[in-house]
């Protein structure tokens, strides 16, 4: 037990970046996010799902905030060690923005294609179920093609379902990248110089080594 | 009465705490994601992945290679 406290203290600080920092942007990044996935839910998403957007925004945001923070988190600590030793200061922070908005965008278009799954299963079983409820000829195979391969009654509305699903995924996924680039850079702009910590030796270690050299000397001596 | 232990030790408890706090909301982010998307595409998923990994273990383990037999 003792050894897992030590290992996990020894990690945050080998890690040695601004949490606060990396919660900050992972709040606005999650919650802005967040806006996109509701807005898209509400849109294109099954009616069961009908709770106060509202309310579904700060759920849904606030559950996926851990993901958004290990994104970022990830961004930081691979944009250090590719450009942190880098003289450029554009290069470093725009690289590892550059970093953040690819990995935190990637993660809402997980998020948002998930929901969207989740939706159509939805809507699907309500399809085959309004189906079933108002056709009076027994259909044997709902959802079947017909002899052409053209897709027909439950099928072709399935079709479109999905097709409607396909389209919100792909303009939220450019919706979601214009704003992950606004929203990196603004935050950027206000933590760039408490991103992470410097490698520089730590301030006691000069003294250390002063009083190195001094029982060296009196030893010598 | 506090000690001069009592600050690290203090830290480390907090530090395991917002550690397991973390580690639990994480997985309740992964499995509603998972749950959204569907969880039979997820198992097929896994079943595909710990098949090939099972056949490069067993078909690319190195092998002593075999003796041809001589005819005396």
């Amino acid at each position: 037990m003792d050894t897992t406290f030590t290992r996990l203290d020894g990690a945050q600080r080998r890690l040695s970046v601004y949490w606060l920092t990396i919660a900050f942007f992972a709040v606005v990044i999650a919650f802005g996010d967040g806006f996109w996935v509701t807005s898209v839910q509400g849109a294109v998403g099954a009616i069961e799902r009908n709770d106060p957007p509202f309310d579904r925004w700060l759920r849904d945001s606030t559950l996926m905030l851990p993901l958004f923070f290990l994104a970022v988190l990830a961004a930081i600590v691979l944009g250090r060690r590719w450009f942190g030793g880098s003289r450029s200061r554009l290069l470093k922070f725009g690289a590892t923005a550059l970093l953040m908005v690819l990995f935190t965008s990637a993660l809402a278009i997980t998020e948002v294609a998930a929901s969207s799954a989740y939706d159509y299963r939805l809507q699907s079983r309500d399809l085959a179920s309004v189906h079933a409820f108002h056709q009076t000829i027994a259909d044997t195979a709902p959802g079947a093609t017909t002899t052409t391969g053209r897709c027909v009654g439950i099928c072709a509305e399935k079709q479109l379902t999905l097709h409607s699903h396909m389209k919100a995924l792909r303009i939220a996924s450019v919706v979601l990248l214009l704003s992950n680039i606004v929203l990196v850079l603004w935050v950027m702009a206000l933590r760039s110089d408490r991103i992470w910590r410097s490698n520089q030796v730590p301030a006691r270690a000069p003294s250390e080594a002063a009083v190195g050299r001094g029982v060296t000397g009196a030893v010598l001596s | 009465m506090s000690t001069t232990t009592d600050g690290p030790n203090a830290r480390k408890v907090a530090t395991a705490i917002i550690a397991l706090v973390f580690v639990l909301w994480t997985l309740a982010a992964v499995i509603t994601l998972v749950y959204w998307s569907g969880t039979v595409l997820w198992v097929l998923g896994a079943i595909a992945l710990v098949g090939f990994i099972w056949i490069l273990r067993v078909y690319l383990r190195p092998s002593a290679p075999e003796e041809t037999p001589t005819d005396t």
